[in-house]
């Protein structure tokens, strides 16, 4: 955080305030959430209005949590268009997992541009870890 | 394992779940962890979800814990930044180890390490409020600022940042195999091994546990191991919680969250060994 020399609890401590970096890095996640949080909410209701057995039956719970069953990523995000619920649950799944992923990327830029240079690449080290986790489960699947 | 036990509708299933994580959201952006803790035993000892799916939900929900606790905390200044940037190395690539570990170890092993663990990582805390201390030298560039139980503000070194990174590193390899933030872990090394002040501690670690998460949820995703019946109530619902939590955070002392966190860490320690001894 920004350090205030000026600050009335004396010289060189700094109050615990939020300064540009971490308004900025609590903004994205602040939007990725609610982002996500909706996407998920929205999918929640369509794949119950679009289901009504959902409402009654308590044998169809069986197969929306067999692990057998492959939940293709790919193949849900084509049923958009289509208005599908698992869809929208889908996207932002995407959106929530993305967020964090973004939230490094900010920090690994704005680092930098403060000339914290050693910190930086730290980030971009993560950042390439976590794009890493992404193509090695598809090629694990 | 029965699936939906006892037998529910997908409504009712859903409700549950959603109900228990806004609590589960709760306690954990207030205790620095990511609700997986709270979460996996929920769904599996409680609704007979397979822990597959259970761990895979629950690597969402750390994101989301994360994600939405550590915004708050980045706007009251706790989270320390810097530090984060620096652990979250060890924390990602210990995520990554351990998500590719998971499916070569049997389920109810997995459950009796995580107990074991919970119970070693919460008798590192026993021992006195070492807040008072305040420790001098460490790393310069990592140091931040932490609130007293007064409200005053002081600044903290960071002691021991390599001895830091392994212990990270090797919460995210747990945090990996089950699909949890590994707060439960992170805090304690932060705390006791780098000597960051128990409010700073659980702030910065709301922070980095979104990190740990995102690397694993992401291998989970990519393999199609995430239900989205089980994932949406899950990461909705901490995340409504995790607004409550990160505001008592600020407003209790840290003896109260320390307690509270042995208390939660001890309880879900026993569950989960017995669980996998049965």
């Amino acid at each position: 955080m920004d350090v205030r020399p000026d600050d009335p609890q004396g010289p060189g401590v700094a109050r615990p305030a939020p300064g540009a970096l971490e308004a900025v890095l609590a903004l994205i996640l602040r939007s990725g959430v609610a982002t996500a949080t909706a996407l998920l909410a929205l999918g929640t209701l369509v794949s119950f209005a679009r289901h009504p057995d959902y409402r009654t039956s308590t044998e169809v719970l069986r197969s929306l949590l067999d692990p057998e069953v492959p939940r293709v990523p790919s193949a849900l995000l084509a049923t958009l268009p289509q208005i599908r619920g698992q869809a929208f649950v889908l996207l932002g799944l995407i959106f929530l997992i993305a967020t964090p992923i973004v939230r490094v990327a900010a920090t690994a830029a704005l680092l930098a541009r403060r000339g914290e240079r050693r910190l930086a690449r730290f980030g971009v080290a993560v950042l390439l870890l976590l794009l890493a986790s992404f193509a090695l489960g598809q090629v694990a699947h | 394992m029965t699936i939906g036990r006892p037998s529910m509708t997908p409504l009712l299933f859903t409700a549950i779940v959603f109900g228990s994580s806004l609590g589960a959201g709760a306690l954990g952006s207030l205790l620095g962890l990511g609700g997986g803790v709270v979460v996996i035993p929920v769904l599996t000892l409680l609704l007979g979800v397979d822990i597959r799916l259970a761990i895979a939900a629950s690597a969402i929900a750390v994101v989301a814990t994360s994600s939405a606790g550590a915004s708050a905390h980045l706007r009251s200044g706790l989270a320390n930044i810097r530090l984060a940037a620096y652990l979250e190395l060890g924390a990602a690539a210990g995520a990554l180890t351990g998500a590719f570990l998971s499916g070569m170890v049997a389920s109810r092993w997995l459950f009796v390490l995580f107990g074991v663990v919970l119970a070693a990582s919460g008798a590192t805390l026993l021992r006195k409020d070492r807040d008072a201390d305040r420790p001098e030298g460490g790393d310069a560039e990592l140091s931040g600022v932490s609130l007293d139980d007064e409200g005053r503000s002081f600044r903290y070194p960071v002691l021991r940042p390599r001895l830091g990174l392994a212990l990270i590193y090797l919460a995210g390899v747990f945090g990996g195999l089950l699909g949890v933030g590994a707060g439960v872990l992170k805090v304690p090394a932060l705390d006791v091994a780098m000597k960051v002040p128990w409010r700073a501690s659980t702030a910065t670690s709301t922070l980095m546990i979104g990190v740990t998460a995102a690397a694993s949820a992401g291998v989970f995703l990519a393999r199609g191991a995430v239900a989205p019946i089980v994932a949406a109530p899950v990461a909705v619902g901490i995340v409504l919680g995790a607004q409550v939590g990160t505001r008592l955070a600020r407003a209790l002392p840290s003896w109260a969250t320390r307690t509270l966190f042995l208390g939660v860490v001890a309880w879900m320690s026993v569950q989960m060994i017995r669980k996998g001894l049965a």
